[in-house]
C-alpha cells in the first residue's frame, strides 16, 4: 500500500502573506489542525508543457498547526503593550510556519510513514512530488508541489477499512499452530468453493508469545456451510467462543 | 391492556406474489417459512383470507418511492438483473452487475424478478406504515377504519443498503416506508429491531436523522455478521444520539435479554417520544437458529412483542407495525413466533396447543433439512438441540437447559446495559427508569443529606415572581407531586407536558432521588431540581451526586431556576458532597429560546456559577463528544483530599468504556 492511495487531496489550503485570523477561522470552520502553506497562485512556476497537470499544482512553503497559533496568541496575550508584537490576529503565517518539515511522496510506502509519523511524534505528514533538477537550472531553488496531505485519520481510515469494517462480513479466526500456513490455505479453498467472499484476510506478526492467528472478514451472514465444511475436514476455527467478549477487550 | 376496538382495527398483509422472494431450497432464507405461517393462521383459526376486515391490499413501491431511500443506479441495476432471464445472454453483463451491487450466489442471488417482488414488499411495508399514520398510501380508509395495528411478515429486509443488496436484503422496505412518512408527515418514527443481526441498512439510511430513532437489539458484531452495531454508533450531526445499539453477548438467554430490553426500551422511548412505532420480529435470536448464536426460547421472543405492544399503546396511541425480518428455522420456529406476534397484534389468545394437522403438514419439510441443520448448528458451536418437532406454541423449558457461562453473559450485558443508558438516556429520565443493578444505600436519602438531623424533613418557601406567586418544595413526596400538575412549557425531556409530570412522579417514588418543585398555587409545576447519586461513571464514589434541573419555558428569565436551585441547595451535607451537573447540548431547548448552543452554555454555567460550581474539562465520554457539552462541579469544604482527588482522577481517567 503506498501513500498516495490513502492521503487527503482535497486540500484547504493558506498563502505565507495570510494573516493567523484567517488561518484560524479555516482551522476552526473545517475542524482540521494543520494547513498547508502554499506559494500564492501568481508566482507558480512555469513548468513543461507536456505535464500540464503539474502546472497547476501549489508549491509547497510551509505548514501551519493549530498548536502554532495557540502558541501566537498566548505569547500575544503575555505582551500586549509590546510595539515590536503586532496583535496575533494580524501577525502573518510566515512568521510562526514551519519551514523544514518531513515530507513524503506519493510512492512512499505507508508502514514507512507511519512510522515516520509514530517515531517523529507528527500527526501529519504533507505528500510532495520533486522536480527533475535539470530542468530547474534557472530557478535557485528546486520547489516541492504539493499533492496530497497524509494525517493519522487517513491511516486510522487506511487500517479500518483493511479490517474490514466499512463492509458487512462475518468474522472467522484461524489459529495457525507453529505458523504452518495450511490451515488457511485449505479453508480459503473451501471458501472459494463454496463462492464466500473474503473481504480481509490479515496474518499479522505474533506479538509476545501469543500464537499466530488468520482473522478472516467473509462477506456473508450465511458462514453455516463453510463451518460444516470446516469441521469436516477438522480445520479448528474460532467463531463466537465461549470466552466472553469482555475478555478479549481487557487483553 | 387490549381493548375490544384495537380488536377490530388489527390488519395483516400478506399477498401470494410475496412467496416468489424466495432464494432456493439450498438457501437458508425460503419463502415456504412464510407458507407454513399463514397455514398455522389459518388452522388456528387466528385470520382467514377470506376475512376482507383483517386483511390491507398492497401495491409495489415505484421506483420514484424506492429513490427515496436508493440509488438511482442501484434500482436500474436491480431491474436489470431482474429483466436478464437467462445466464447465456448478456453473462458479463450480469456478472458485473451482480458484484458490483452486492449480489452473489451465496448470499443474495440476482433471481429473475427480483425487482418487482422486492418492490411489492417494500410497498407492503409502506402501505402498513401509511395506513396506521393516515396517509393516502395507505388505502385511504376513513378514520374509523384506520387500522391500529399492521403485521406485514413478508417485511423486515433490514440489511439493505442505498447502493448494495446485503444478507438477504434488496430493497430496504423498512427504510423505504419511514422515509416515506418522513416525507409526507410531521411524525416522528421510533424502529425497534429485534432480529438476532445488527440493523445495519436502516440505521444508516437515517443516521442523521433526530426524527427517527432507530434501536437495534443484537448478537455483537465481533464475529457475527453485518460487524455493525457497536454501542458507540450513535448517529452523526443533528441526527446524534438518536442510533441505539445494544450488542448483545453471544448465547444470551432469556432472562439476560429480557432484563435488557426492560432496563433500555422504556426509557428511550419516554425521552424521544415517538408517533409511531414499526418493529422487526427476526426470530433468528431462537436458540434454534442455524446462523447466530442467541439462544432465546419462545418466552423471550413473546416478551419482545408484548414490550412492543406496550411501547405502542403508551406512546404512540397505538400506532404500530411489525414486520417480518429474519428467521431461519423456518418450521419449528418461524410460523410459532410470527403466528404468536399476530395473536398479540389481534388481541387474540395464543393457543396452547399447535394444531395437529399442522403438524403433520409441516413436520415432514422440518425432518428433511434436519441433518443440515444439526451439522450447521455444531459447527456454530451451539447446545445441539436433540428436540423433535414442537407441538406446543411455546417452548419447554426442559429443552433449554441453562449455559454454564450464564453469569458471566448476563454480567457483560449488564455492563452494556450501563452503557447504553449512561450514553444515550437523558439523566432525568435515566432517575425515573431506575435500573435494578445498584440498590440505594442503606439510609434514605433524606437522611444521607441531613447528616446533623434537620428538623423538617421537606420544607416550603414561597418566591415571588413577575408573573405571580410560585411556592418551592424540597424533598417532594410521591402524593404531592400526584396532585400537581406539569406546566404546559415543561417538556425538555419527555416532550409532553404529561409525560414530564409521570417522569417527576417516578423520580419522586424514587428511593435514590430527591426532588424539589417550583409550583403555583393553582398546582401546576414550573420547574425542577433533582439530586441523585451520581450513575454507573461514577462508581466507587459514595458522596458524588448528581444534579439537574429545568424551568418551564413559559416561566423563564425571572431568576426562578436560581431561586430553585439554591433553596434544593439548602443541605446540611452540602459541604460534605460533591456535586456536579452535565449540561448536554443535544438536550437543550436552543430553538424555544432562539439563542445559540454557546449562549446556552454560558446561561448554565452562569446559574451553576451561582452555587459556586466551577467548570471543569473531563473525558467522561458524553461531555466530551460535543463541544458545546459543559460539566460543572461543586466541592464541598469537607471532603476528604483524598476523595476529591480521586473523584478529579476519574475525570480525567482515559476514557476507558469497557470500565462501565
Amino acid at each position: 500500500m503506498i501513500v498516495s492511495e490513502v492521503m487527503t487531496t482535497r486540500l484547504v489550503t493558506v498563502t505565507p502573506h495570510d494573516t493567523l485570523s484567517h488561518a484560524a477561522n479555516l482551522l476552526r470552520q473545517h475542524q482540521f489542525h494543520h494547513l498547508p502553506v502554499v506559494r500564492d497562485a501568481s508566482s507558480h512556476v512555469p513548468w513543461e508543457a507536456d505535464q500540464p497537470a503539474r502546472n497547476s499544482l501549489p508549491v509547497l512553503e510551509g505548514l501551519l498547526t493549530s498548536q502554532d497559533i495557540d502558541l501566537a496568541a498566548a505569547v500575544g496575550t503575555e505582551s500586549p503593550g509590546d510595539a515590536e508584537h503586532s496583535p496575533w490576529e494580524e501577525r502573518s503565517v510566515a512568521e510562526v510556519m514551519h519551514r523544514s518539515i518531513i515530507r513524503v511522496t506519493p510512492t512512499t510506502s505507508v508502514a514507512a510513514a507511519a512510522q515516520i509519523l509514530v517515531e517523529q511524534g507528527l500527526n501529519c505528514l504533507p505528500v510532495v512530488e520533486y522536480v527533475d533538477a535539470e530542468n530547474m537550472e534557472q530557478l535557485s531553488e528546486t520547489p516541492d508541489f504539493l499533492v496530497g496531505l497524509l494525517t493519522r485519520s487517513d491511516l486510522l481510515v487506511a487500517l479500518a477499512r483493511t479490517l474490514g469494517a466499512f463492509e458487512p462480513g462475518t468474522e472467522l479466526l484461524i489459529p495457525l499452530p507453529a505458523g504452518d500456513l495450511t490451515p488457511l490455505a485449505r479453508m480459503l479453498l473451501l471458501a472459494a468453493g463454496l463462492h464466500v467472499k473474503v473481504q480481509s484476510l490479515i496474518v499479522a506478526p505474533p506479538r509476545d508469545s501469543a500464537p499466530r492467528v488468520a482473522t478472516v472478514r467473509l462477506g456473508t451472514i450465511n458462514p453455516g456451510p463453510l463451518l460444516v465444511r470446516l469441521q469436516e475436514a477438522n480445520i479448528s476455527y474460532k467463531f463466537a467462543d465461549f470466552q466472553p467478549e469482555s475478555d478479549s477487550h481487557a487483553s | 391492556m387490549l381493548h375490544e376496538h384495537t380488536r377490530s382495527r388489527t390488519r395483516l398483509i400478506f399477498d401470494q406474489s410475496e412467496l416468489a422472494y424466495d432464494f432456493g431450497a439450498e438457501h437458508p432464507l425460503q419463502s415456504r417459512r412464510l407458507v407454513a405461517l399463514m397455514d398455522l393462521l389459518e388452522t388456528c383459526g387466528l385470520w382467514k383470507h377470506n376475512d376482507d376486515q383483517k386483511q390491507l391490499p398492497l401495491r409495489a413501491a415505484t421506483v420514484e418511492e424506492l429513490s427515496l431511500v436508493h440509488t438511482a443506479d442501484y434500482i436500474a441495476a436491480v431491474q436489470r438483473l431482474s429483466a436478464l432471464q437467462e445466464p447465456a445472454t448478456g453473462e458479463d453483463e450480469r456478472q458485473d452487475l451482480a458484484s458490483k451491487y452486492g449480489f452473489d450466489e451465496g448470499d443474495t442471488p440476482a433471481l429473475p424478478g427480483v425487482h418487482e417482488v422486492s418492490a411489492r414488499i417494500a410497498g407492503g411495508t409502506m402501505v402498513a406504515l401509511s395506513a396506521v399514520i393516515g396517509l393516502p398510501e395507505g388505502g385511504g380508509l376513513s378514520e374509523n377504519d384506520r387500522p391500529l395495528h399492521v403485521f406485514h411478515p413478508a417485511g423486515g429486509l433490514h440489511h439493505a443498503l442505498a447502493d448494495r443488496a446485503s444478507g438477504f436484503c434488496v430493497y430496504n422496505d423498512i427504510a423505504v416506508a419511514i422515509a416515506h412518512v418522513l416525507r409526507s408527515s410531521e411524525a416522528k418514527v421510533l424502529y425497534i429491531d429485534f432480529d438476532a443481526h445488527h440493523g445495519d441498512g436502516v440505521q444508516r439510511s437515517f443516521y442523521d436523522e433526530p426524527r427517527v430513532m432507530t434501536i437495534s437489539l443484537h448478537e455483537s458484531g465481533r464475529y457475527l455478521f453485518p460487524g455493525t452495531g457497536d454501542v458507540l454508533e450513535l448517529g452523526e450531526g443533528l441526527g446524534r444520539g438518536y442510533s441505539v445499539n445494544v450488542p448483545l453477548e453471544p448465547f444470551t438467554q432469556d432472562d439476560s435479554y429480557i432484563e435488557t430490553m426492560n432496563a433500555i426500551l422504556p426509557p428511550l422511548v419516554t425521552s424521544f417520544a415517538p408517533d409511531v412505532l414499526i418493529s422487526q420480529h427476526g426470530c433468528d435470536t431462537h436458540a434454534w437458529d442455524p446462523l447466530t448464536h442467541l439462544s432465546l426460547t419462545m418466552r423471550g421472543i413473546q416478551a419482545q412483542m408484548k414490550l412492543a405492544h406496550q411501547l405502542a399503546h403508551t406512546y404512540c396511541q397505538g400506532r404500530w407495525v411489525a414486520v417480518g425480518g429474519g428467521g431461519y428455522d423456518l418450521y419449528r420456529v418461524v410460523p410459532r413466533a410470527w403466528g404468536m406476534l399476530w395473536a398479540e397484534i389481534s388481541g387474540q389468545p395464543v393457543p396452547e396447543k399447535l394444531p395437529e394437522a399442522w403438524v403433520q403438514r409441516w413436520k415432514p419439510a422440518w425432518l428433511a433439512m434436519e441433518e443440515q441443520e444439526e451439522a450447521t448448528q455444531q459447527a456454530l458451536r451451539k447446545a445441539a438441540s436433540s428436540v423433535n418437532f414442537p407441538t406446543t406454541f411455546q417452548d419447554r423449558p426442559e429443552d433449554f437447559p441453562a449455559s454454564p457461562r450464564r453469569w458471566t453473559i448476563t454480567h457483560t450485558n449488564r455492563r452494556t446495559i450501563a452503557l447504553v443508558r449512561h450514553l444515550l438516556v437523558p439523566p432525568t429520565v435515566r432517575k425515573a427508569f431506575p435500573s435494578n443493578q445498584r440498590l440505594s444505600p442503606m439510609a434514605g436519602i433524606f437522611d444521607l443529606l441531613h447528616l446533623r438531623g434537620s428538623q423538617t424533613p421537606s420544607r416550603s418557601k414561597s418566591l415571588e415572581t413577575p408573573a405571580g406567586l410560585l411556592l418551592l418544595r424540597d424533598f417532594c413526596p410521591p402524593s404531592l407531586v400526584e396532585r400537581l400538575r406539569a406546566d404546559s412549557g415543561l417538556h425538555t425531556f419527555a416532550r409532553f407536558p404529561e409525560r414530564e409530570h409521570q417522569l417527576l412522579l417516578s423520580i419522586a417514588r424514587s428511593p435514590d432521588c430527591a426532588l424539589t418543585l417550583a409550583h403555583t398555587p393553582a398546582g401546576d409545576i414550573v420547574g425542577e431540581v433533582t439530586l441523585a447519586p451520581g450513575d454507573d461513571w461514577w462508581e466507587g464514589f459514595e458522596n458524588v451526586y448528581e444534579v439537574t434541573t429545568e424551568v418551564s419555558a413559559n416561566w423563564r428569565g425571572m431568576g426562578i431556576a436560581r431561586h430553585l436551585l439554591a433553596f434544593a441547595l439548602e443541605l446540611d451535607a452540602l459541604e460534605d458532597m460533591i456535586l456536579f451537573a452535565m449540561g448536554l447540548s443535544w438536550h437543550w431547548d436552543t430553538e424555544g429560546l432562539k439563542i445559540s448552543v454557546h449562549h446556552y452554555r454560558e446561561l448554565i454555567s452562569r446559574l451553576f456559577a451561582s452555587q459556586d460550581f466551577v467548570e471543569h474539562a473531563t473525558t467522561e465520554p458524553d461531555i466530551s463528544m460535543e463541544p458545546g457539552n459543559i460539566l460543572l462541579v461543586r466541592v464541598g469544604k469537607n471532603v476528604n483530599q483524598h476523595i476529591v482527588n480521586r473523584f478529579f482522577n476519574r475525570l480525567q481517567s482515559a476514557s476507558d468504556l469497557s470500565r462501565l
